[in-house]
């Protein structure tokens, strides 16, 4: 009997991309898309009728979603054949009134954790457990009371990082679920996809910020032959730059997807505080000027008045702050030149 | 450095001109709109190039359009230079192409060698040691620069101040300082209103709230979320519940109506055993048949002792007749021994009475027979009556198995059943089998109609929760964008606040570093400049400036306006010497003593001539006095021709 399955977490419906809210209306057209790519895999479960989809955690975001959102996910759950087995994770933990434990979800859903930590599928001899989310990072010691019986096939869903030494979070070794015997670990809380022996984790659905370049989708298998693989989500990619101000003019010819979401940092020097301009037909571009100012040298020797005292010290300052400071000592810069100037303060 | 030689392909209305200028004093003499201003800025424009974006408005010029030639499309002239290290240069400009090339003795161009020339085509900078700021403010005293015209004390004390603070007459520090500080006021802080700070963060207050107001609404609605399932858990609870009372009292009624069965069931055999020796079949059918008879004898008793009565009278007439029978035939045989006929004759009269006798005697026989009859049924009666007694006296018995009857009829059309084993059965059914419900029936009810109101308003409100549309991230982006621009505005009035430290330090240099070398080098010329009048001129951590006159330290204020002139003219100088460190700078002017009196003039031309023997001097003037050039080694270029 052929028990294909569906496997993906971390997709973090109704996060909010405060990041992204530099063009208004854009971080919610990147939550409705989220959902709806989420819904779009629900559809081709709908059509390939898995055995089962597992959803290891971080479904949701628990501080921002709501009922609404709630009720159409479990709608489409209740319209697949297969059963859906989640697990909290941390940003939708198992807490008294999460939508986990109050919600009247369809009778395909289970979800597993502290108050049902299996559910066993007698037809298919398949018994899954489940560790979710929980503080105190006491998740891994729920795994040495788990015993897996040989009659069935043993999934773990596990909220967590496997073999990742510095993560201290739910980090268990894939010495340790081997030993217990599971034939299939299904991973979440990492937004990058890895995979090691029989522990997959697909990372996030649809990357969700910068940084999290790498493929992204969720795994598609039979627990009954083991074969299992990766189907990437149709989602925008997040493109993180830093480009030298020359090569910025090519910018265009060089990333012509134009709906990807890109962060460019532009690098180089700067004349005559030329602002820089935001490539046209582009969903989304975050521009940083990192230019710096073009460098004075210092004029030693040089008996100065006030503009060009004034000029060195915030020269001096800006060699000896921060990176981020740099930024605010330029514009002191202009603001005291303007100031000596008499001329009009730029305030915006 | 010094300039030998100008040479002016095309500037303003001068076209191909050249002229020569010699160490010390040059004194340039022109009448009015001969080109000495062209001649003046020409060099200026050599050195320091022309002013950058400046744009043309309310009726200004931009210097590189105003000088653009008359008469030629050549734009632009050399400069031949000697520099401090005696080394000659050709300085070349070409305004249209604004190219700026630097030529060595031998014609090789080093344009390259120079820093400021190479950056931004201010050799002036290389040469003269001072920003192009400092050149016009001190060395180069063009005529809208030192005439002065409308200036009163005031705003001369304001240049001095200014030159004191900043090194250079154009710029306040302290009105830079300020408009830095209104800056920081314009945008706002927490003690003020109405400001973009106060708005932003009005705006961040107002949409927290909003944002707690939605975690709060979705808190509750996680709530009654979980309110709803509690309450349907309940209700399968009181509904099973219910069942439990409903059962319980089935169970209840059935088997009280079993105990009631039972009851009666047992009073019947109770009597059923006392009765056991009492053919109740036979006793009804003797009363029957003795209330039918005894329906005529209603008072057998009475009847019984009447007939006893009429038995013994009958007796006693009976035993009358006998006897006088007997007498009778007695007295016949005495008689009959006489006659026998008497014999006869007497017992032909005892005939009567025997037959009164015999009559008596059936009469009585009769009597006899219901007397015995009536005795019967008092037996009877009584026998009866004793039956009863063991019937308990109850004519009801009858009534009892009737209402026993009917009683077991009732217990089992109630229970709906045919008879009374299914009573036990169904008792049997509905034993709740020790579990006791919590409630009693109403109860129950009461509490489920109770939990199915609140079932309702919690679905309602779930309802509402469903159909609302707000979106909780939406409000928290919001919140950051606003934050991101309260930032903005910090950053900013951080920026305003760096830049006035960073004046105030560069001011704070200035006063430390420059204010003693002006301080002398003004006392040093303001001596020279009043041939002796004044000896020195000081600024100190006041903004006000000094001299020492007659033992007593006065403002300066205090002098007239020419000696304040001669005051300013010190301190241009001065700051020319100290500005340009250690390079020899030319000193430009312009009609600088015009204003002056004689004795002004005097002692302050002899002042500049004494200044030319390190200072390269052009002096542009329309005319001179004889007199004042007498006795000195001037060039004298006339520029009218």
């Amino acid at each position: 009997m052929a028990l294909t399955f569906f496997h993906m977490a971390d997709i973090h419906l109704d996060q909010p991309f405060s990041s992204l809210g530099l063009q208004e209306g854009f971080p919610s057209k990147r939550r409705e898309e989220i959902f709806h790519e989420f819904m779009r895999i629900l559809e081709t479960a709908r059509e390939e009728q898995p055995s089962f989809i597992f959803i290891s955690g971080d479904l949701y975001e628990h501080e921002y979603t709501n009922i609404k959102r709630i009720s159409r996910i479990n709608e489409a759950f209740s319209e697949l054949k297969g059963n859906i087995i989640l697990i909290s994770g941390n940003h939708d933990p198992e807490s008294k009134n999460s939508f986990y434990r109050s919600f009247p979800w369809s009778e395909n859903v289970h979800v597993l954790g502290r108050s049902k930590p299996n559910v066993v599928f007698e037809k298919e001899k398949v018994c899954v457990f489940g560790i979710g989310y929980d503080t105190g990072g006491g998740q891994a010691k729920i795994l040495e009371t788990i015993r897996t019986d040989r009659k069935y096939i043993n999934v773990l869903l596990l909220h967590g990082d496997v073999d990742l030494s510095l993560s201290t979070y739910n980090a268990v070794s894939s010495d340790m679920l081997k030993d217990i015997g599971f034939d299939y670990v299904a991973l979440g809380h990492n937004h990058r996809m890895y995979v090691k022996d029989n522990i997959y984790n697909p990372g996030s659905l649809c990357a969700l910020k910068f940084g999290e370049d790498g493929k992204h989708g969720y795994f598609k298998g039979d627990l009954s032959t083991g074969q299992v693989e990766f189907v990437e989500s149709k989602a925008r990619k997040y493109i993180d730059l830093k480009m030298d101000y020359e090569k910025f003019a090519d910018f265009e010819r060089m990333y012509p997807d134009r709906q990807d979401i890109y962060r460019i940092k532009v690098t180089g020097t700067k004349s005559d505080y030329q602002p820089l301009a935001t490539p046209e037909g582009y969903d989304y571009v975050q521009l940083t000027d990192a230019r710096t100012a073009e460098k004075k040298e210092k004029k030693q020797h040089v008996s100065q008045g006030i503009k060009g005292r004034f000029t060195d010290i915030m020269t001096t300052k800006m060699e000896e702050v921060l990176s981020e400071e740099i930024r605010i000592y330029e514009d002191a810069l202009k603001l005291g030149l303007q100031a000596l100037s008499d001329e009009e303060l730029d305030l915006e | 450095m010094r300039i030998i030689a100008v040479h002016i392909y095309g500037y303003g209305k001068l076209t191909d001109r050249t002229f020569n200028f010699k160490e010390g004093f040059n004194l340039v003499l022109g009448k009015n709109e001969s080109g000495k201003s062209t001649l003046m800025s020409f060099i200026k424009a050599m050195l320091y190039g022309h002013k950058k974006n400046e744009r043309e408005k309310d009726g200004f010029i931009p210097e590189v359009k105003k000088y653009k030639p008359w008469n030629s499309d050549k734009y632009g002239g050399y400069l031949i230079l000697e520099t401090d290290e005696k080394k000659i240069l050709r300085v070349e400009r070409d305004f249209n192409g604004k190219t700026l090339s630097v030529y060595n003795e031998y014609g090789e161009e080093i344009t390259n060698e120079f820093s400021f020339s190479k950056e931004n085509e201010m050799i002036g900078q290389d040469l003269l040691g001072m920003d192009y700021e400092c050149f016009i403010n001190s060395s180069f005293m063009c005529q809208d620069k030192n005439l002065l015209y409308a200036e009163d004390k005031e705003h001369i004390a304001q240049k001095l101040m200014n030159i004191k603070e900043s090194g250079e007459e154009q710029i306040s520090v302290g009105k830079a300082v300020k408009k830095l500080k209104e800056g920081i006021t314009l945008l706002g802080n927490e003690r003020t209103k109405g400001r973009k700070y106060n708005i932003l963060s009005a705006q961040i207050r107002e949409e927290e709230i909003k944002l707690t107001n939605m975690q709060k609404e979705n808190k509750k609605c996680m709530e009654y979320l979980a309110e709803a399932e509690e309450i349907k858990k309940e209700l399968e609870e009181l509904e099973n519940e219910e069942k439990l009372c409903k059962k319980s009292e089935t169970f209840n009624r059935v088997n009280e109506n079993i105990e009631e069965y039972e009851r009666y069931n047992s009073e019947k055999e109770q009597l059923k055993k006392k009765l056991s020796d009492t053919d109740i079949d036979a006793y009804e059918k003797r009363r029957k048949e003795f209330d039918t008879v005894a329906e005529q004898y209603k008072d057998a008793e009475k009847i019984y002792e009447r007939l006893s009565e009429k038995e013994k009278r009958n007796n006693a007439k009976r035993t009358a007749f006998a006897i006088l029978a007997i007498l009778i035939i007695a007295t016949g045989a005495v008689l009959a021994i006489t006659t026998d006929i008497l014999l006869l004759l007497c017992a032909s009269a005892a005939i009567p009475f025997i037959v009164l006798f015999l009559i008596m005697r059936k009469k009585n026989k009769e009597l006899i027979i219901q007397a015995e009859k009536l005795e019967n049924m008092i037996k009877t009666k009584n026998e009866l009556a004793q039956i009863e007694i063991v019937l308990g006296n109850d004519k009801s018995f009858n009534e009892l198995i009737k209402r026993y009857t009917g009683l077991q009829e009732d217990i089992l059309r109630k229970e709906d059943v045919l008879d009374y084993s299914a009573l036990l059965e169904k008792a049997d059914f509905h034993n709740p089998q020790g579990k006791e419900p919590k409630w009693n029936y109403e109860e129950c009810l009461t509490l489920i109609r109770e939990k199915r109101e609140r079932l309702a308003v919690v679905k309602a409100q779930l309802k509402e929760y469903m159909n609302s549309d707000e979106q909780t991230a939406s409000q928290e982006e919001r919140i950051e964008l606003l934050k991101e621009q309260m930032k903005a505005v910090e950053e900013k009035q951080k920026a305003l606040q760096y830049a006035i430290d960073g004046i105030e330090q560069a001011s704070k240099q200035i006063r430390e570093e420059i204010i003693p070398k002006m301080n002398r080098k003004m006392s040093e010329y303001l001596k020279m400049i009043t041939a002796g009048n004044h000896d020195n001129l000081s600024t100190g951590s006041t903004m006000d400036l000094n001299t020492e006159h007659n033992k007593t330290i006065r403002s300066v204020y205090n002098f007239s306006d020419g000696t304040l002139r001669q005051m300013y003219l010190a301190f241009r100088l001065a700051a020319a010497k100290v500005f340009s460190s250690e390079c020899v700078t030319p000193v430009f002017m312009d009609e600088t003593l015009v204003y002056y009196d004689e004795e002004r003039k005097r002692s302050t031309f002899d002042f500049l001539y004494e200044l030319s023997r390190h200072n390269q001097i052009l002096f542009f003037a329309t005319d001179m006095e004889e007199s004042l050039l007498e006795g000195k080694d001037i060039t004298v270029i006339q520029l009218n021709n």
